[in-house]
């Protein structure tokens, strides 16, 4: 059996989540998905991250800016400064299109930042943007390149002894927008 | 008078005259050898010739003293000054002398210092007799020095010196003096003053020099006839010549020629009396408004002042000819010439000079008129003489002025000039009168007028001190006229503005120019309300501020709504921006779950099932569209302080736009052309916006049938540019032209020219937020054109 790519999906609108469900569907990208329907559920799985059984370390978050009761960029705040979500891939979904916004998740270290579009077929492509970047962060999922039943942390933890800090991958990715940071999703922007 | 310069040498020189025997070759020898020159005389007249020369001494034999010699040497000695007393030393026989000689030596005896010395001589008594007597000699010569260089002294100053005697008779003058009266020293010298400073003079000085002789120092200013005849003014010293017994001699006059620092002192003085009479004028007319009071007191002044008869003021009227005397002022009080009267009617001389403006001066209307026409005037006026002053203004005669005498007067040229210029200064002080009774007059209507706005208002001087208030200020302050006029208003200020206040203030009043400052003012129950305070200089014709009109307007309510409209208009905003966020969200969904299912039923998808998802989606697209341009609209209405200041190059928006348009004429087959644009002030991006509204309007409404021609033009127009957007589309009703700026106004239905019916409104926002206009005009089947004006920016 593929190795299935963990996502935590922090969205309130179950719509949205259907469709994200869709789109890994339609990208054919086995996977298991926790959902936050909130912040405040954000908050409280990342309390019990790897602790309980129901709350694994995620390889990638998928993130709704506009959340109810703690608002995305908090949450997202939150997360990077968990040990073990330090260096994970997280795409934002909004449907803001504020430059505010997106600058703001841009600097907090975001690798995508779609925007949700009103037209299935593009909402779709959101599978394709998740196959990019868990490619890009070397996690390995079923039909990916990478050896089967190594986790993303384990990876991780791999490169470190080779004398790879994390710090040189994080920094790979947060350099800015022309060195992948790519706004995926409506094309119309 | 003075003697021949007598060389130190002749002053010792010993003369010798002993023509018998070896006598005079033995004394030579013997002086000689003692050091002391001398000359012997052979003949009395070589003598005598010796001794004029000058000599310090003389031996004479006494056999050499014939009746003859004796006459010569007196005439001689008789003729060196009062100072001499020749030392004579005779040489007699021995024994006693004879009775002859005693006589002879006699007569020498008071033209000389005679010694007799008896032969046989012993040299060293002869010896010592000549020095003794060349000692004497040289005392003799030493006094008549001094007296010579005190003459000469004397002679020299430009004072007149005289030395007068107990009996008043001149003993000595000099050169001065004698030369004052024409006359010589001897003329003088020998007679009494009566004699000659004549009788008047005398009876004048009497009582002083009688003080004089009674030992005073006396001192007085007097006047004295010169040679030529002129009366000079002199001051004049006696100082007593007072004995040791304390009798009085006589004394020495002093006088002093004083008539240039007289002349001067009295030119200094008129000079002063005239300042201080145009100060005094000044001052006095300076708190008159009326010119009639002005005129009133300068006639009068004037008229004091140059003792004149009169002083009249008249009007001309506008024919230059009619003139009304409208002030005169006379000494008698008679006042006889107040009325009308025709400058024509008087002498043509006189009456032609005044209408050229030049001032006129009749010294006797008598004698100088005599000939011409209308002299008769002034005698029945009953004026004799005149200086008259026209007032020429614009080329035309307006008014003028008259100093007049009821005798004959010979008015001087500073009595002339002085008139002019107080009549120069009475124009003008009328002309101050005029306008401050206008002021007072308008200051009055605004006072009225003042009391009947709501505004708070005041006056100020020039200086700043208010010195009214309208009753409205008093109303809402609570204060009184006593604490509050000068600079009292302060207490009715907050501490915090009153520092800006003050010095905003004294700027204004230093410089002249308006004040304007919003600040808040204490009402009578100790709250503090907003006011807009505006202050505006009012000068005078000369440009002078000599007032200041002050209003304060209570903008406190209109602060406070316009506050509450800004915070309302900031919440619509950021109300309408959230709203139209949220609404695309569900819409968002619908779209999508409509597409998935669609795509779910796969095959079992119907025509009808796809007709009414295609209902769906064109529902949702045309809300979208409604919300995105609600959002922009919304977006408009921001203050953005950056947007508003930049400048937009309406050539590079125009390019944009069409680039965004750019499928739709493709699609048309459109030919859109353009003039170059300018740059005016705003947001290029905005302007951009505008353009594409309008370029997608004619795109859209563009008939079938025919291509779709745009034409872009730029004009200036009366400081606007003014943008057109021209199109040869289906146009439509001149009715509707305004209605089409409306929110949400369209004129078709969506299905056949989709719209929001905000695009045009989003136009009209943003070409009034940069303080511009828009509008249109179009005909059916023709075409329309869209018009946008904006300030060209080049008026601030």
């Amino acid at each position: 059996m593929d190795k299935a790519l963990h996502i935590l999906l922090i969205e309130d609108n179950p719509g949205d989540a259907g469709l994200v469900r869709e789109a890994l569907r339609e990208h054919n990208i086995p996977f298991e998905m926790a959902l936050a329907s909130d912040g405040a559920e954000a908050e409280s799985y990342l309390s019990r991250m790897g602790k309980t059984i129901d709350a694994p370390c995620p390889d990638l978050i998928l993130l709704d800016l506009n959340l109810p009761k703690v608002g995305g960029h908090e949450v997202l705040a939150s997360f990077r400064a968990h040990p073990l979500c330090t260096l994970t891939p997280v795409i934002v979904l909004t449907s803001s299109n504020a430059p505010r916004d997106r600058e703001l998740a841009i600097a907090m270290g975001a690798a995508r930042y779609f925007r949700k579009p009103s037209d299935l077929p593009d909402f779709l492509r959101l599978g394709s943007v998740i196959r990019e970047v868990a490619t890009e962060a070397g996690i390995a999922f079923g039909g990916s390149a990478f050896e089967r039943g190594k986790s993303a942390p384990a990876f991780a933890e791999q490169e470190m002894a080779r004398g790879n800090s994390p710090g040189f991958r994080t920094g790979v990715r947060m350099v800015g927008p022309c060195t992948g940071l790519r706004t995926s999703g409506n094309p119309e922007g | 008078m003075m003697d021949q310069t007598v060389s130190l040498e002749r002053d010792s020189l010993i003369l010798i005259h002993a023509p018998t025997g070896r006598d005079a070759r033995l004394l030579q020898e013997l002086f000689q050898n003692a050091s002391l020159r001398s000359h012997v005389c052979l003949s009395v007249d070589d003598l005598c010739r010796e001794v004029e020369r000058g000599v310090g001494t003389i031996f004479i034999a006494e056999e050499a003293l014939a009746p003859s010699a004796i006459e010569s040497i007196s005439a001689v000695l008789q003729k060196q000054g009062a100072w001499s007393d020749l030392p004579l030393l005779v040489l007699t026989v021995g024994g006693e002398p004879t009775q002859a000689i005693r006589e002879r030596l006699a007569r020498l005896e008071p033209l000389g210092e005679l010694t007799l010395l008896e032969r046989p001589l012993r040299s060293d008594t002869l010896v010592s007799a000549a020095r003794t007597a060349i000692r004497a000699r040289t005392r003799q010569y030493e006094v008549r020095r001094r007296d010579a260089e005190l003459q000469l002294v004397t002679d020299n100053v430009p004072v007149l010196i005289s030395y007068i005697d107990r009996a008043q008779i001149y003993r000595r003058v000099n050169q001065t003096y004698s030369e004052w009266f024409g006359r010589t020293t001897e003329e003088i010298v020998g007679r009494t003053i009566q004699d000659v400073i004549g009788e008047p003079h005398y009876t004048n000085a009497q009582a002083h020099i009688s003080q004089a002789l009674d030992g005073e120092r006396v001192s007085f200013e007097s006047q004295l006839w010169d040679k030529s005849g002129l009366l000079r003014d002199v001051s004049v010293s006696y100082a007593p010549d007072i004995a040791l017994d304390g009798t009085v001699r006589g004394f020495i006059s002093l006088v002093q020629d004083i008539t240039e620092r007289k002349r001067a002192e009295r030119a200094l003085r008129a000079t002063s009396d005239r300042l201080q009479f145009l100060g005094e004028l000044g001052e006095v007319t300076r708190a008159l408004t009326a010119p009639e009071g002005v005129m009133t007191i300068v006639a009068r002044m004037t008229a004091e002042h140059l003792k004149a008869s009169g002083c009249f003021y008249a009007d001309v009227e506008s024919d230059m000819d009619t003139l009304t005397v409208q002030v005169n002022y006379s000494a008698e009080g008679s006042g006889g010439v107040v009325g009308a009267y025709r400058l024509s009617s008087f002498c043509p001389g006189f009456t032609a000079d005044i209408r050229q403006g030049e001032t006129t001066v009749i010294r006797g209307a008598g004698r100088e008129q005599e000939a011409e026409e209308g002299s008769g005037l002034f005698h029945a006026l009953g004026v004799e003489a005149l200086v008259c002053c026209p007032l020429v203004r614009d080329g035309k005669l307006t008014a003028l002025m008259a100093v007049t005498q009821m005798a004959p007067r010979d008015w001087t040229v500073a009595e002339v000039e002085l008139f002019e210029t107080v009549v120069d200064r009475s124009w003008a002080y009328i002309e101050r009168a005029r306008a401050q009774s206008e002021l007072r007059k308008s200051e009055q209507q605004f006072r009225t007028l003042a009391d009947t706005i709501p505004n708070l208002a005041w006056m100020a001087y020039a200086g700043g001190e208010i010195f009214w208030y309208n009753q409205r200020w008093y109303d809402y302050t609570g204060t009184t006229p006593d604490v509050v006029e000068g600079w009292g208003w302060q207490r009715v200020h907050h501490p915090d503005s009153l520092p800006s206040v003050l010095e905003g203030w004294k700027h204004s009043i230093s410089n002249g120019t308006p004040f304007e400052m919003v600040f808040p003012l204490k009402g009578s129950d100790g709250s503090f309300r907003l006011f807009l305070t505006r202050v505006a200089p009012v000068c005078d014709n000369f440009g002078t501020v000599v007032r200041w009109f002050g209003t304060n307007t209570d903008i406190d309510e209109q602060k406070r709504t316009e506050d509450a409209l800004r915070r309302a208009n900031g919440d619509l905003e950021e109300f309408a921006y959230v709203a139209s966020h949220d609404l695309q969200e569900p819409l968002r969904m619908v779209n999508v779950y409509t597409q998935l299912l669609l795509r779910r039923l796969g095959s079992e998808v119907t025509p009808q099932l796809s007709e009414y998802a295609g209902y769906v989606s064109t529902g949702v697209r045309r809300m979208e569209s409604l919300i995105r341009d609600l959002l922009t609209y919304s977006r408009t209405a921001h203050d953005d302080d950056e947007e508003m200041s930049g400048s937009a190059d309406l050539s590079v928006a125009l390019r944009h736009a069409i680039a965004s348009v750019d499928a739709r004429v493709q699609e048309t087959r459109a030919q859109i052309t353009f003039d170059s644009l300018p740059v005016v002030s705003g947001d290029e991006g905005q302007m951009s916006h505008v353009f594409q509204n309008l370029l997608s309007n004619a795109l859209k409404y563009c008939k079938n049938e025919e291509t779709p021609r745009i034409h872009v033009g730029a004009e200036h127009s009366n400081r606007d540019w003014v943008v057109s957007i021209r199109d040869n589309g289906i146009g439509f009703s001149q009715d509707h032209a305004e209605r089409i700026f409306g929110l949400f106004k369209r004129l078709h239905r969506d299905e056949d020219y989709p719209g929001t019916g905000l695009g045009l409104a989003i136009c009209k926002r943003i070409i009034e937020r940069y303080h511009g206009r828009i509008w249109a005009e179009s005909k059916v089947g023709v075409g329309s054109t869209f018009y946008f004006a904006l300030p060209d920016g080049n008026h601030g």
